[in-house]
């Protein structure tokens, strides 16, 4: 058996570690309710659990979504993780195939050099060695990269980067001494008996005594296994968390196991697995147009895990989920948000008032829903009303009277039970209706009614209900000169992939012009409902710089699909607001 | 003296002040934009608290300047320079004018409120503004709606486009609650059959007699006050409307059929005022009204050095304090031409 003191900071580090996962691994699945245990045991146990392994080995190790963003980024993430977890595997190949068996001791690859002396004398090992020095070099360009990142974080795509705490700066230093300190050790092994291969023989061909490395060399093994102790201990409590977090998330979403309407074990593992890479920083209007950091889901997910969250952060946001979009660990900031905004509410069991007062017009196959924002904007729905005349429907304008709220308000400020009286009723309400088809020009509603209600029946934004009669010629549209911008509403495009169907009504009614930031990178218009306590002073300034992007356009007309987006656009502008529908309506022929 | 003053907005600042600037000897150059002088006060038929006609007021203010200074109507800035404290503005004419000094009495323009796209207007016919009713008094046909019918119930919306951080403008427009209450009356005169209803967040009755014309209203012509403000209106067939307001002091939510809705249009900074603050590089306060050098002490006076400040340019204003504003700013602007020992005195 192999063995020196300098493996017990190793192995210390190590052992703490493997029971703290296992330990909090336990603890996640203990308390996940008995339909996702279930769920989780059934996916482990079916074939789907490989394509879990592919997307461990694409995302944990290979970083390709941090690739798309950029290229550097991409490299120096994944050759750390994949020259690292390489090292392992091929390290414990190595030290098996040396010792002929196949059980040693666990920390025998990691220390292997010192233990090892005799060149490799196989066409095996001899590889084997090359492999691990080509893994060494993969990581060691990885470190300098990282340090380089520090410097010159744009080269990185990234204009801002993490202000990390104090124990992520600790836990950075071990990591970034872990490899230098390995090359070090392994080099002055090799230059003293001659086992360096390409790499970590560098020094040992350099130099022609070997008194430097017979010095140097116990104490870099030591401070080898200390940097590796260090670094181990610190994981559960720092940033590195990610690492194992990662792999667990991936299993638990892959296995349909989703967010609660509470602080859960999928919330703690998402929380966990946030690697506080800043790649959402930029994306952040709120920091950019207004200054406020504590909504940055980077610092929103490190005040949960550290179980000190701030009402700020909780509640100014604006949800407009394009921080998730840009997270390459996908996690659902959105959700997030919102279960911590239950914390502060005041007013838990709100019970909405004045329920009986809501009746639905029924008598027609298909249902138009205003919905209360666009009964705000009554030129859009006027505008709905006239489309659908003109295209024969049988139709029937449900909440022409008014509308019951659908409930996504008290949803998002985490008013969870007030949220989920008023969609039952609704619900009801709609149901009794008897129609086939919803159609709304709310994208909130939308997004309610398609994610929250049971309504059993196909939900439409108006946008997707025009496209379709366009392309059922029951009305058809004169084209004339003007020229369109279109602005991607958060709840329509990020919250529910609704892109293509604005897009192509516009290019049949007119030139469509596209501002620079479209699509999932669409700025939010700053008047969501997302946000509970955002001053209009902050609003107005987020609205103004979203809306300077669409004027550049020189666009006659801002084309928006949303009767907030509507609202909040809509000023003292140089550019002319107006919802589809109007621009449909306005347009129409039979 | 001799001195030459430009002023800027031929309403009723502009003209007041010319009068007092020109009988203390200055040479008064007035510009106006329009082919007419008396800007908004050719629009207001009668006036609160006392009943009596625009006209009456505006012709007394032509009593000041006919034929004592020279008006340029038609006319705009489009070009400001100030050399040894002299101001040479160019105007849309091609004309260029020197002054000593430059009042400003560009005034304000009633909100849009088409912005407030729930209050219906310019979608539902029925919906008016405060000053589409008064030409509608002014023109002296009869009170119809857009359907042909006398209106039975007409809701005067309070606060639209004032006190409303929605829209940006936080400030209170001052003369809109006072006017609901007198067009309420002059409704009820002409209508004695209709019921008046105004929808407010709270009276502002703070000028003399307007109490009396408040409880007036209430005693006299039975016009009815409920406290909250209008959510949203809707148009039902017979193209009368459907309005949604919170009565706040019961609690309740008030679902009410409206012949005719008229929104009460607050003040904002007139496009006239917009532009010369950029011509003449004028501060402006956060309500984007031209900002004065001191709230207490200098309130006809302007950023820039000999330009100054008359009327609802720097504030919303009521006619008296429009009329008593451009008074004091011919005072001032003596006080400055004349360097008299006060201007030494700090703010």
């Amino acid at each position: 058996m192999n063995f020196d003191p300098f493996i017990i900071p190793f192995s210390v580090g190590a052992t703490f570690l493997f029971v703290w996962l296992f330990g909090k691994l336990f603890g996640w699945i203990y308390t996940l309710p008995k339909r996702d245990q279930k769920k989780l045991q059934r996916h482990v146990f079916s074939f789907r659990i490989l394509r879990t392994f592919g997307e461990i080995v694409r995302e944990c190790l290979l970083h390709f979504r941090l690739f798309r963003i950029n290229a550097l980024l991409g490299y120096m993430h994944a050759s750390l993780a994949a020259g690292w977890f390489l090292l392992i595997i091929f390290g414990t190949v190595e030290s098996k195939v040396q010792s002929g068996k196949a059980f040693n001791m666990p920390y025998d690859p990691i220390f292997y050099r010192f233990f090892n002396h005799a060149p490799a004398h196989t066409i095996q090992l001899q590889t084997l060695s090359f492999l691990m020095d080509t893994f060494l070099l993969l990581v060691l360009s990885a470190v300098v990269f990282a340090w380089f990142k520090r410097l010159r974080s744009k080269w990185f795509g990234m204009r801002r980067t993490t202000r990390q705490s104090r124990v992520d700066r600790v836990a950075l230093t071990a990591l970034w001494l872990v490899f230098p300190l390995r090359f070090l050790a392994e080099s002055a092994t090799g230059a003293i008996y001659g086992n360096g291969d390409f790499f970590t023989g560098i020094l040992g061909r350099a130099s022609e005594s070997d008194a430097v490395f017979r010095m140097i060399e116990y104490p870099a093994w030591w401070a080898y296994s200390i940097s590796l102790c260090g670094f181990f201990v610190l994981l559960p409590f720092s940033r590195y968390m990610h690492i194992p977090a990662e792999i667990i998330l991936v299993t638990f979403r892959r296995a349909g196991i989703g967010h609660l309407r509470r602080f859960s074990a999928f919330a703690d593992i998402e929380v966990e697995s946030c690697s506080r890479c800043g790649v959402c920083i930029d994306t952040c209007q709120l920091q950019k147009d207004v200054d406020i950091r504590e909504v940055l889901p980077v610092y929103f997910l490190r005040s949960i895990r550290e179980r000190d969250t701030n009402e700020k952060g909780a509640s100014k946001c604006l949800v407009c989920g394009k921080c998730a979009q840009a997270c390459p660990v996908r996690i659902d900031v959105n959700n997030q948000r919102i279960v911590q905004r239950e914390e502060f509410n005041s007013n838990k069991n709100f019970q909405p008032l004045h329920f009986e007062k809501a009746q639905y017009s029924g008598g027609g196959k298909i249902g138009y829903y205003a919905g209360c924002m666009t009964h705000l904007t009554p030129s859009i729905k006027l505008a709905m009303v006239k489309i659908l005349l003109a295209a024969e429907a049988d139709f029937v304008f449900l909440d022409q009277e008014g509308s019951l709220c659908c409930g996504r308000p008290m949803l998002l400020a985490g008013e969870f039970n007030g949220a989920a009286a008023i969609a039952m009723r609704n619900e009801k309400l709609i149901k009794d209706c008897g129609i086939e088809t919803l159609i709304t020009s709310c994208p909130i509603c939308l997004k309610m009614f398609s994610e929250e209600y049971q309504l059993n029946i196909p939900v439409l934004h108006h946008s997707q209900y025009i496209e379709q009669i366009l392309e059922e010629n029951k009305i058809t549209l004169n084209l004339n000169r003007s020229s369109y911008t279109y602005h991607d509403p958060c709840e329509l495009g990020r919250g529910l992939g609704i892109y293509d169907a604005p897009r192509s009504i516009l290019t049949k009614a007119g030139k469509l012009i596209e501002p620079d930031l479209v699509r999932k990178h669409a700025p939010c218009c700053g008047g969501s409902i997302g946000s509970v306590n955002l001053t209009h002073a902050e609003k107005k300034a987020v609205t103004t710089i979203a809306i300077g992007k669409y004027v550049e356009t020189h666009a006659d007309i801002l084309v928006v699909s949303c009767p907030l987006c509507k609202k909040t656009f809509v000023g003292p502008n140089k550019i002319k607001v107006m919802d589809i529908a109007e621009i449909v309506a306005d347009r129409c022929e039979k | 003296m001799g001195k030459d003053v430009l002023i800027i907005g031929g309403g009723i600042a502009g003209m007041e002040a010319s009068a007092y600037l020109s009988a203390m000897g200055y040479q008064v150059t007035l510009v106006e934009k329009a082919n007419e002088l008396g800007g908004h006060l050719l629009r207001w038929e009668r006036l609160f608290p006392t009943q009596r006609h625009g006209k009456e007021v505006l012709s007394f203010l032509h009593c000041g300047i006919d034929g004592k200074i020279r008006v340029i109507k038609n006319a705009e800035p489009v070009a400001a320079v100030t050399r040894d404290d002299l101001h040479i503005v160019t105007l849309s004419t091609g004309e260029v004018i020197t002054a000593n000094a430059v009042l400003i009495t560009t005034g304000y323009k009633t909100f849009d409120a088409s912005r407030k796209e729930e209050y219906g207007y310019g979608i539902y016919n029925n919906v008016v503004t405060s000053a589409d009713l008064e030409e509608m008094f002014s023109s002296g046909k009869e009170m119809l709606t857009s359907s042909g019918i006398v209106p039975r119930r007409v809701g005067f919306i309070h606060c639209v486009g004032s006190r409303d951080e929605k829209v940006g403008n936080i400030y209170c427009s001052k003369v809109c609650c006072v006017t609901a209450v007198k067009q309420a009356i002059e409704l009820k005169e002409r209508l004695p059959y209709a019921e008046a209803f105004c929808f407010y967040m709270d009276l502002r009755m703070y000028g003399m007699h307007f109490e009396e014309l408040y409880k007036e209203a209430q005693e006299k012509h039975g016009v009815q006050f409920i406290r909250g403000r209008l959510s949203e209106a809707a148009e039902n067939q017979d193209h009368s409307l459907l309005i949604k307001v919170e009565d706040t002091l019961t609690g309740r939510p008030l679902k009410m059929k409206m012949d005719l809705l008229v929104l009460m249009v607050g003040f904002e900074p007139s496009d006239g005022t917009q532009k010369m603050a950029e011509l003449f590089h004028l501060e402006t306060g956060s309500t984007r009204f031209l900002k004065m050098a001191d709230e207490h002490t200098s309130t006809n006076v302007s950023s820039v050095q000999g330009v100054f400040l008359a009327g609802t340019c720097s504030a919303p204003r009521t006619i008296t304090s429009t009329i008593t504003d451009a008074r004091a700013a011919a005072a001032k602007i003596t006080s400055y031409l004349s360097q008299y020992s006060i201007e030494q005195r700090e703010n």
